[in-house]
């Protein structure tokens, strides 16, 4: 059982299998290879693909099954193409084109003085963003990733994280252990860093708070929101959509400010996670296609 | 990081150093020549070879197509329409045979990057199979005559570029500037 582990769909050899890939695909050949194995993985995978299937039906109301079958075909082809960008980023520095939206917005974010904390979603490649924003930017980012499931490839991804290709501006922490991070996250936006986090995936042993997505009842990270209102720093919404092959658009939204306003710590948290929850619909609303949420959102029954 | 990018330059898309074949190389610097300035504010374009997404869509498809319609020769009636996902199939197959088997055979790396070699080894075979195909009757002749003519138009582009390869520099480098 142990053995076989790594072949299941967030087991480690489909990590070890694209990094090969990555490394042995002629490019002019990818496009093809790419699109078979995320059609082999929509019809395997069957509770990523029902969870992805069932966020469709919350983002599009009224769609029907079949037509969502082939929208989460879309979807794992977007992450097919999003997770080997990645790699081939770190093993090649192969970088794509960039397109910037709400500029001002990115500039605002990248002459702020002092800490600030950057909201993402798990949409496009906040990998290959974070890398460039640290590449391009004299400012420090400390972004935080959700851990994997599986040990093994948990084991491969934090040794993959210490390969040369990770630049010194950047620091990649995972969400392993909540408590000790969030001290260590306050104290990097306290010291005028940049942390980034995202705000539409709950992972096992976070702080969440109650939210509306899309209609559906669902619970959305709180750190992002408790962060920035210790350390009293704006949140800047950064989306990083893939726009087509090798071609990325970096969509930075309006800052959001979280204020202690009153004795209730949760209400004022929720204002600041409504004004989050504004901005990122119509992001997703628009690029349902690389939602690359494998998990359904809805809350499960009581 | 080194990176050589072009900054808010949308007709640089159009760089022949984004393409990697001759023939498209020769295509793009036709439009570049003839392309207005296209100035659009927060875009940041690649200078890599393999940028170009219509050059390498359009040869994936192409491969995949033509190895799709080799395969349908062994197959009659309505089972050619089996020749779709065995042409899939067939066309990873020397990737996994050459990279993953026979590289390391020969003491190759399995952490080496073997783009080179593979595509090497993936136009010699489709080169094989066209040259097989030629010989024979029916759709896929004038199949392999195609893949023949892009062989020899590239050859050609090729020959075309190596004089204008000084223009082709100052005007990425008028571009890029």
């Amino acid at each position: 059982m142990r053995w076989s582990r790594r072949f299941l769909a967030r087991g480690v050899f489909w990590r070890q299998f694209l990094r090969w890939a990555v490394l042995n695909v002629p490019i002019w050949i990818e496009p093809a290879i790419l699109v078979f194995w995320a059609f082999l993985f929509t019809l395997l995978w069957k509770s990523g693909r029902n969870a992805v299937m069932r966020n469709m039906k919350a983002v599009k109301p009224g769609s029907w099954a079949l037509i969502n079958f082939f929208r989460a075909y879309r979807v794992f082809c977007n992450f097919a193409w999003t997770i080997a960008d990645n790699v081939r980023f770190r093993e090649m520095r192969m970088i794509p084109d960039w397109e910037f939206v709400g500029i001002e917005n990115f500039e605002a974010l990248k002459e702020h003085a002092g800490g600030a904390v950057i909201v993402t979603a798990h949409m496009g490649s906040y990998d290959l963003g974070a890398h460039l924003f640290a590449e391009t930017s004299p400012r420090r980012i400390v972004m935080v990733r959700a851990p994997e499931i599986d040990p093994q490839t948990r084991a491969f991804e934090e040794q993959q994280k210490g390969r040369g290709a990770t630049p010194e501006a950047l620091r990649i922490d995972f969400n392993t252990k909540a408590a000790d991070l969030a001290f260590e996250l306050l104290d990097a936006v306290r010291s005028g860093e940049l942390v980034a986090i995202q705000g539409d995936r709950v992972t096992p042993g976070i702080a969440t708070l109650p939210a509306t997505l899309f209609g559906t009842k669902t619970r959305l990270p709180a750190g992002p929101f408790a962060l920035a209102m210790a350390a009293r720093v704006p949140i800047f919404p950064l989306f990083v959509v893939r726009n087509g092959r090798r071609r990325y658009r970096l969509v930075t939204g309006s800052p959001i400010t979280v204020e202690r306003r009153s004795r209730d710590r949760d209400a004022d948290l929720g204002r600041g996670l409504e004004a989050w929850i504004a901005q990122v619909e119509p992001v997703i609303a628009e690029s349902w296609y690389q939602w690359f949420h494998f998990e359904p959102i809805a809350e499960p029954p009581a | 990081m080194m990176m050589n990018i072009v900054r808010d330059r949308a007709e640089a898309r159009w760089l022949p150093s984004r393409h990697r074949y001759a023939l498209m190389r020769l295509i793009a610097f036709l439009i570049l020549r003839n392309a207005r300035p296209k100035p659009q504010p927060g875009l940041i374009l690649v200078i890599d070879r393999d940028q170009s997404t219509l050059e390498n869509l359009t040869t994936s498809i192409w491969a995949t197509l033509t190895v799709m319609c080799y395969m349908s020769t062994a197959m009659h009636g309505w089972w050619k329409l089996a020749a779709i996902p065995v042409g899939w199939i067939v066309i990873q197959l020397p990737l996994y045979i050459l990279g993953a088997a026979m590289m390391p055979l020969f003491g190759r790396s399995l952490e080496a990057n073997n783009h080179r070699l593979n595509s090497v080894f993936y136009w010699s075979l489709m080169t094989i199979a066209s040259a097989y195909f030629v010989t024979r009757s029916g759709i896929n002749r004038w199949l392999a005559y195609v893949f023949f003519a892009v062989l020899t138009l590239n050859a050609l582009a090729a020959v075309i570029l190596f004089p204008l390869r000084r223009k082709v520099a100052e005007l990425e480098a008028r571009c890029v500037a």
